[in-house]
C-alpha cells in the first residue's frame, strides 16, 4: 500500500512540477509571438499601411492576437494575461496604448523602442524557461521520491 | 444602410432617430452643440433626434471627437495619416469626415493634424435616378465630356455616382473612377475600375496606361495640375466626366487654372433651389443649350 502511495506521490509531484513549469513555456511563446507581431506591425506601418484590425485578423490566432483583439478592438482595457506578472501586464497595457495612436514616423520609432524592450523580455523569459522548465518537474519528482523513501 | 458605428453611443442613438435623407452633414465642434445641417436649415441634435429648440441638446466633447477618430481609423492612425493630413478621412461606408485641428509642419509640409477639434461628417446620398436629365441630354445619343459645377453640397458627387451606375448599365464602356477621397466606395459594376485615395496626377497617368479606360469619372477638379491632367485625358481620346466647385459658368471661366478645350458641356447646378437641380447646361463655347 505504501509503495502504491509513494509511486502516486512521485507521479503527482512530477505532474505538479510540470504544471508549474508550464507558465515559463507559455511566457516564452507569448513574447515570441509578441516580438513577431511587433515586427509585422513595423513592416505594415512602413509599407502597406494596413490597419491593426486587419493585421490581427490575418495573423494566426494565438494568445497575443487574442489579447490584442480584446484589448484594442473590443476596448477591454483591464485585461490581464494570467501567466504574466503585474509588471509584465502593465508593460503589455502600455504597448496597447501606444500602437496605432500616431503618424507613421512616430509609430515606427515607438515600435522600434518596443522591439528592444520585447527582445529583452523575450531573452529573460528564455533564460527562465531554460532554468525552470526542467527544474520544477525534477523537484516534483524528487519530493515524490522522498515521500516514497519515507513511507518505505 | 449606414449604421454610424463610429459614433459614440449618445450621438448614434440620437442620429438613429433622424431621417438621414433629411440631413446632409453632422457638424461636431468641441464644447458646442452638435449641429445637423440640411441644405436650407440648421438643426440641433437631442436624444430624440433633430430639434430647433435649445433644451436638451447634445454637446460635443473632446472625447467624442477622439472616439470617432479612433473608430474610423480602426485604432491605426498611421494607416490614415496621408488622408488625415489632407483634411479628411473616409469610413468604410464612404462617409467623408472633414477634419480641423492643429497642423504639424515638417519642412513646411503638413505631416499630420493633431488636437482635432472639429469634424464635418458628410452623409453620402445615393439617389437613383437623380442624373436622369443629365444622362438623357448628354450621354444617350452622343458622349460629351462634361463638367458638373456647383458650390459644395449641391449634389455633384451624388449625380456622378448615379451616372456611374447608368453608364455601366447601358453602355459597354470601361469606366475608371478616380476616387481621391473614397466617396465612391459603394459604386461597383462589371465595367467599373476604381483608383482610390491617390492624387489625381498619379491616378490619371497610371490609370490611362494600366486600365485603358473609355471613360474617366472624377470628382472635384481643384488645382491647375488637376485641369492639366484632365486635358491630357481628353487628348488621349478618353472621355471624361468631372465636377468642380463654382457658382456659375462665369465663375469657372475666370478661374486661373481653367482650360477651355477639355469639356464639351458644362452643367451648372442650381445653388438656390434644392440640391441636384440643374440650372443650365452650356456648350463648349459657353452658350446655353
Amino acid at each position: 500500500m505504501n509503495v502504491v502511495f509513494g509511486v502516486f506521490s512521485i507521479i503527482l509531484g512530477t505532474f505538479i512540477g510540470y504544471k508549474m513549469s508550464e507558465k515559463y513555456v507559455k511566457r516564452k511563446c507569448f513574447y515570441n509571438d509578441l516580438f513577431a507581431f511587433n515586427q509585422v506591425l513595423k513592416t505594415e506601418v512602413s509599407f502597406s499601411h494596413n490597419s491593426i484590425k486587419k493585421i490581427i485578423k490575418e495573423r494566426k490566432t494565438n494568445v497575443v492576437t487574442d489579447y490584442l483583439n480584446e484589448a484594442i478592438l473590443k476596448e477591454n482595457t483591464n485585461l490581464n494575461v494570467s501567466f504574466l506578472n503585474e509588471e509584465e501586464n502593465a508593460f503589455l497595457q502600455s504597448y496597447v496604448k501606444s500602437i496605432g495612436k500616431s503618424d507613421r514616423e512616430s509609430q515606427l520609432e515607438i515600435l522600434s523602442v518596443y522591439e528592444m524592450k520585447i527582445k529583452k523580455k523575450l531573452d529573460f523569459a528564455d533564460e527562465e524557461f531554460k532554468k525552470y522548465k526542467k527544474l520544477y518537474p525534477k523537484l516534483g519528482f524528487l519530493i515524490g521520491l522522498i515521500i516514497l523513501v519515507v513511507l518505505l | 444602410m449606414m449604421d454610424f458605428l463610429f459614433l459614440p453611443d449618445k450621438i448614434r442613438n440620437a442620429i438613429n432617430n433622424v431621417d438621414k435623407l433629411q440631413i446632409s452633414e453632422i457638424r461636431l465642434r468641441v464644447g458646442f452643440p452638435i449641429i445637423c445641417q440640411s441644405k436650407t436649415k440648421k438643426y440641433y441634435l437631442n436624444n430624440d433626434g433633430l430639434t430647433i429648440l435649445d433644451g436638451g441638446i447634445l454637446t460635443c466633447l473632446q472625447e467624442d471627437i477622439d472616439f470617432i477618430i479612433s473608430k474610423v481609423t480602426e485604432n491605426s492612425l498611421y494607416a490614415f495619416n496621408e488622408r488625415l493630413k489632407n483634411g479628411y478621412i473616409t469610413t468604410e461606408d464612404g462617409i467623408r469626415i472633414g477634419i480641423a485641428g492643429e497642423c504639424v509642419l515638417v519642412n513646411d509640409n503638413v505631416s499630420t493634424i493633431k488636437n482635432i477639434t472639429s469634424l464635418n461628417i458628410r452623409i453620402p446620398n445615393l439617389i437613383y435616378g437623380c442624373s436622369d436629365i443629365v444622362f438623357d441630354l448628354l450621354f444617350k445619343k452622343q458622349f460629351y465630356n462634361t463638367l458638373l459645377i456647383s458650390p459644395p453640397g449641391f449634389g455633384k458627387t451624388t449625380i456622378l455616382k448615379d451616372l456611374c451606375f447608368k453608364i455601366n448599365k447601358q453602355f459597354s464602356k470601361n469606366i475608371l473612377i478616380i476616387d481621391e477621397r473614397g466617396e465612391f466606395s459603394q459604386i461597383q459594376g462589371e465595367m467599373i475600375d476604381k483608383i482610390s485615395y491617390s492624387t489625381k496626377y498619379y491616378a490619371f497617368c497610371y490609370g490611362i496606361r494600366s486600365m485603358s479606360p473609355d471613360l474617366i469619372i472624377t470628382d472635384e477638379l481643384m488645382t491647375k495640375e488637376d485641369w492639366v491632367c484632365a486635358l491630357s485625358v481628353k487628348n488621349s481620346g478618353v472621355n471624361i466626366i468631372a465636377s468642380c466647385h463654382g457658382e456659375s459658368i462665369e465663375n469657372i471661366i475666370l478661374k486661373e487654372f481653367f482650360i477651355k478645350d477639355i469639356f464639351d458641356r458644362y452643367v451648372v447646378l442650381d445653388s438656390k433651389k434644392e440640391p441636384g437641380k440643374i440650372y443650365r447646361i452650356y456648350d463648349k463655347n459657353f452658350l446655353a443649350v
